[in-house]
């Protein structure tokens, strides 16, 4: 391309008139030298400008377009940049728009500098703001998408996901041509026409410009529905012009221009304000009507001018644009008319027109509580900027707020609130309710659950979607179970944290059938249940539920830990001071229980005489002896025969359940586990389990192998049974005596394992292996879990598993979690067990290197870890290897193995402390060595004397002395 | 067993302990014995220097 080419284009470039023709004289990319004739014509675009403004300083015109100039600019520049390089600009954070909104408020604000004005914008904005820079740009934590401008650049409408922002779920926002980013949250029908309001009211006599204005919002959001973008980018071009215009004239952070302006509306009668727009319309004829009357002329101007003043505050949408000076000055007025009102004071007139922009004259006349109320209203409405709908939430929020004074909580029921109270919260969970109003009822300590559930929100969403308010996309929240159980209306005197507890305990009991026995992570609690319950301390809805779990009351309670805990509880207050001794004969606990199931067998007796129609069975006999049992059990007993006739089955699951021809539901699996547990234990009545042999149930059936086997029932009567059985096949195996079948390397390795495992069930007692197990020198833990897959992929043989049914093999595959309890649980038992299997440090074990030894920062003190508590005390020889077996024994030999812990810890620190004392000597001497060597040396040198001659004589001198 | 580098004072059993305690005392004994001798050297070196100036 020849100079002069260049030239001609960069003169038709900068003489445009109009933005629009550079375009067509400008060059395409591809066009070589394109980047030094950008340049070339950038600079003269510049200097044209700067002599353009001198100019115009000089001759102190404004003949000149500098804004066109700029554009000029602008554009060219736009041109010399890469296009992806534009995708990825740099969030201006000053230009960004937000606009919030929530069920019937929307809002929109542009200043990030001055938040704390801006009421509750100023969290969502700062949240946004923090968002904004924490993830640089928006493009990369927002899912985008793209929004092709005419002339061919793309801008993005983004879809903020996170919605950590607010309890908004979903942001917009939308890059425009001007450089503002809009932002906006989810918009509702609602919403939407009450942004249209909002701008058109922010119009003041330009209403053109609002309305393009409007438009394109409008536009933007119906793009953002359908996902046609064509309408919205034709559109956004042109009406960028307006946008600006709209920016400069329009926006809020202007307040004394605002100000001033406001008050020309206001005095100035010709002024159409917003009332065809946003007055309703029969509100509006009824204003047409008062201020048409002759009687409203003749109405002094001042008080009109008040008036319509309050008429704009009373029916704007949004008041941002009016100074918060002037809406606390208008409601102080509407407060004296009220008070002129009640004094008589006040004409007909003043009264009918104040009434009809929504000015309550009833409560003032009627009684004067309700004026103190109102105060409070203002109170509020004097700190916050407020708009029709939010008064009448007020309101509300005042009574809400009152009662909390007084009582501290709003989470019950209160008189006239529940319903709004529930509403919000529902609101709350379809996410329509305000940053705002969130913050607010937080401060009332909210508990947003309370009082309603999934059911009430789904009601309320189906109610607002028929309202329009939302639509059936909307997202909302439901309430987890978790949060629904918590909010369960618990007896009085059962705290959440007691409830919490139990409901661990009685899921551990669904489980295992059995709490009397070591429960993970509860031994603590039901002890401490258990000695409450000793001392009286349980209230009855507690003794029973945990009687349900059939909790034995003196389980691992002593006459000598009652008697501490009486100590501990007086000292605590819990108990008085003269509160007698008690023990496990004298429990007040007991006494309780006693009253209660002799009142109980009263009341059985009584509705004994009833009698119960039996509709499942009809053997005679079995009536009878269901007469001889309590009318409950009989029930359960019935559902019980219902449910296995019903599905035709033995087996009763945990969850089984039974609707009796009454319509009554009989939770029949939970019952049945309470009958197992109560056979096992050997506290179920001989009649009663003869009636239930009668069914043919499994006693054993989803029951804890651990607890059958450690119940009174089988110790009593199965021993005999299983021993024998278990003896036939299993003690003729020996490792010289193998099968046939196994009678190979790989079979006689298997009898080497089964075996040790089968040693170490007998010695144990237990099926269950820990992970780690080690027994007669083999690993039995990992060798069991992988017979239980063995089985699962049909490895074993029939033999193989006949022999380890034998010995009990429990063939489930047990989980991480699952063969981490049983880990924990054998913990004790193995160590204790079999001592010799343990890897006990070896004796005076090779010692380090002294001279490895540097010297360390003296530690904080610190007790042993867990994993060491085994180690110190075999090293001290604690550990005794005979066998506890007792629980109490146990526990017991653990507490002393604490304290022996803190001693060997505290003799430790002596060691350690003794020992780098020596350390720091044993440097000093070295130190002292080296400076002697040197010199030593030193003088040799000088002398020549060979030293070690010198040495040699002066040890023969020391040998000599 | 070799000594971990990691290990720390306080990971050693009170056997152990006591053992290094009873090494380092051997060491530090040693260590003055030597110390001692080499003092009576540079004694006697002095005397020399002395002498020899």
């Amino acid at each position: 391309m020849s100079q002069e080419e260049i030239n001609a284009i960069v003169n038709v470039i900068i003489d445009a008139n109009e933005i629009e023709k550079i375009q067509d004289v400008l060059p395409n990319k591809n066009l070589e030298n394109f980047e030094v004739i950008m340049k070339k014509i950038i600079d003269k675009l510049e200097s044209e400008k700067a002599s353009m403004i001198a100019l115009m300083a000089e001759s102190n015109t404004s003949d000149f377009n500098i804004e066109l100039m700029n554009e000029k600019i602008n554009y060219c520049r736009n041109y010399l940049k890469p296009k992806d390089l534009e995708e990825k600009e740099e969030i201006d954070i000053n230009k960004i728009i937000f606009a919030e909104s929530s069920a019937g408020n929307f809002r929109i604000f542009k200043d990030l500098k001055d938040n704390k004005k801006k009421g509750r914008f100023s969290e969502f904005s700062i949240l946004l703001k923090d968002f904004i820079l924490n993830n640089g740009q928006l493009s990369e934590t927002i899912k985008s998408r793209s929004l092709v401008l005419p002339n061919g650049n793309k801008k993005q409408i983004y879809k903020i996901k996170n919605p950590k922002i607010s309890m908004q779920a979903r942001f917009y926002a939308c890059k425009l041509p001007d450089g503002y980013i809009y932002i906006f949250g989810a918009l509702t029908k609602k919403d939407e026409n009450q942004l249209n309001e909002f701008l058109k009211s922010r119009c003041k006599g330009k209403n053109s410009i609002v309305n393009d204005y409007v438009d394109v919002m409008n536009m933007i959001l119906k793009a953002k529905k359908t996902e046609d973008y064509s309408e919205l980018n034709a559109r956004i071009e042109k009406s960028q012009e307006y946008l600006n215009e709209f920016l400069e004239n329009g926006q809020i952070d202007k307040p004394e221009a605002r100000e001033t302006k406001d008050i020309e509306i206001v005095t100035d009668n010709k002024t159409q304000i917003l009332e065809s727009d946003i007055i309703s319309k029969s509100s509006e004829d009824v204003n047409v009507q008062i201020e048409d009357m002759e009687e409203f002329k003749e109405i002094e101007l001042e008080w009109i001018s008040m008036f319509k003043l309050a008429k704009i505050v009373y029916f704007k949408i949004d008041e941002s644009n009016l100074p918060k000076e002037t809406i606390t000055s208008v409601f102080e007025w509407v407060e004296r008319q009220k008070n002129d009102a009640k004094k008589g004071k006040l004409s007909l007139i003043k009264i009918k027109a104040l009434e009809s922009i929504g000015v309550d004259f009833s409560e003032v006349k009627i009684n004067n509580v309700e004026k103190e109320k109102k105060e409070t209203d203002i109170d509020i409405l004097k700190e916050e900027n407020f708009d029709t709908e939010m008064r009448d939430w007020f309101k509300k929020y005042d009574e809400v707020k009152r009662y909390f004074r007084k009582n501290r909580t709003i989470n019950t029921e209160i008189k006239n609130c529940t319903k709004w109270l529930n509403e919000q919260r529902c609101l709350y969970h379809l996410n329509l309710l305000s940053v705002y109003k969130i913050k607010r009822l937080e401060l009332l300590e909210i508990n947003w659950t309370y009082g309603i559930d999934n059911n009430d929100i789904e009601k309320m969403r189906k109610k607002l979607i028929k309202e329009n308010v939302i639509n059936s996309k909307h997202i909302y929240n439901r309430i987890s179970e978790e949060e629904l159980a918590k909010n369960q209306h618990l007896p009085d005197g059962i705290t959440l944290e007691w409830y919490d507890n139990f409901k661990k305990v009685r899921l551990y009991y669904n489980q295992k059938g059995n709490i009397n026995t070591s429960v993970p992570g509860y031994i603590r609690w039901l002890k401490d249940q258990r000695v409450d319950y000793h001392f009286g301390l349980l209230n009855e809805y507690q003794i029973t539920k945990l009687e349900e779990l059939h909790i034995d009351w003196n389980y691992d309670v002593k006459d000598s830990i009652l008697e501490r805990r009486r100590r501990e509880y007086i000292n605590k207050g819990i108990l008085p001071k003269d509160f007698p001794h008690v023990t496990l004969d004298s429990s007040l606990g007991k006494k309780a229980s006693e009253e209660k199931s002799q009142t109980e067998t009263k009341a059985v007796s009584e509705s004994q005489v009833k009698e119960k129609t039996d509709k499942v069975t009809n053997n005679e006999q079995e009536k009878e002896s269901l007469n001889n049992i309590n009318d409950n059990w009989n029930e359960n007993y019935l559902a019980l025969i219902g449910y296995m006739q019903q599905n035709n089955t033995k087996v009763i699951p945990l969850d089984a359940k039974f609707i009796s021809f009454e319509k009554k539901l009989y939770n029949v699996g939970s019952w049945f586990r309470s009958q197992q547990v109560a056979y096992w234990n050997d506290e179920l009545a001989e009649n009663k389990i003869n009636m239930l042999n009668k069914l043919e149930i499994d006693w054993q059936a989803g029951l804890d192998k651990d607890f059958i086997i450690s119940s009174i029932r089988y110790l009593r009567e199965q021993p005999k049974e299983v021993q024998v059985k278990n003896n036939i096949n299993i003690n003729v195996l020996t490792e010289d005596n193998i099968p046939e079948e196994l009678n190979t390397p790989s079979g006689k390795e298997w009898v080497r394992y089964f075996l040790a495992y089968k040693n170490y069930v007998e010695t144990n007692g237990t099926v269950e292996v820990s992970s780690w197990c080690r027994h007669n020198g083999l690993d039995i833990g990992s060798w069991i879990q992988e017979q239980r897959w063995d089985k699962r992929n049909n490895k074993l043989s029939k033999l193989q598993i006949k022999l380890l049914n034998d010995v009990g093999m429990d063939w489930e595959i047990k989980n991480a979690k699952e063969q981490n309890e049983i880990d924990m649980k054998l913990f004790d038992l193995e160590e204790n067990l079999s001592p010799k299997e343990t890897e006990m440090p070896k004796e005076v074990q090779e010692l380090p290197e002294v001279s490895e030894i540097t010297v360390t920062p003296a530690p904080e003190p610190v007790m042993p870890k867990e994993t060491d508590t085994q180690k110190i005390a075999e090293e001290t020889g604690f550990i005794s290897s005979k066998v506890s077996d007792s629980l109490e024994q146990r526990v017991l030999s653990a507490s002393n193995q604490l304290d022996e812990l803190k001693k060997i810890t505290e003799l430790k620190k002596e060691k350690i402390k003794v020992l780098r004392e020596i350390l720091a000597e044993r440097q000093k001497l070295e130190e002292e060595n080296r400076r002697l060597d040197e010199q030593i040396s030193a003088i040799v040198k000088e002398l020549g004397v060979k030293v070690e001659d010198l040495g040699k004589g002066n040890e023969n001198d020391e040998r000599q002395r | 067993m070799m000594r971990d580098k990691d290990k720390k004072l306080e990971d050693y059993s009170l056997e152990e302990l006591d053992k290094l305690i009873e090494k380092l005392k051997e060491e530090v004994n040693n260590l003055q014995k030597e110390v001692i001798l080499k003092n009576k050297q540079l004694a006697e070196l002095l005397k020399l220097y002395k002498t020899s100036n």
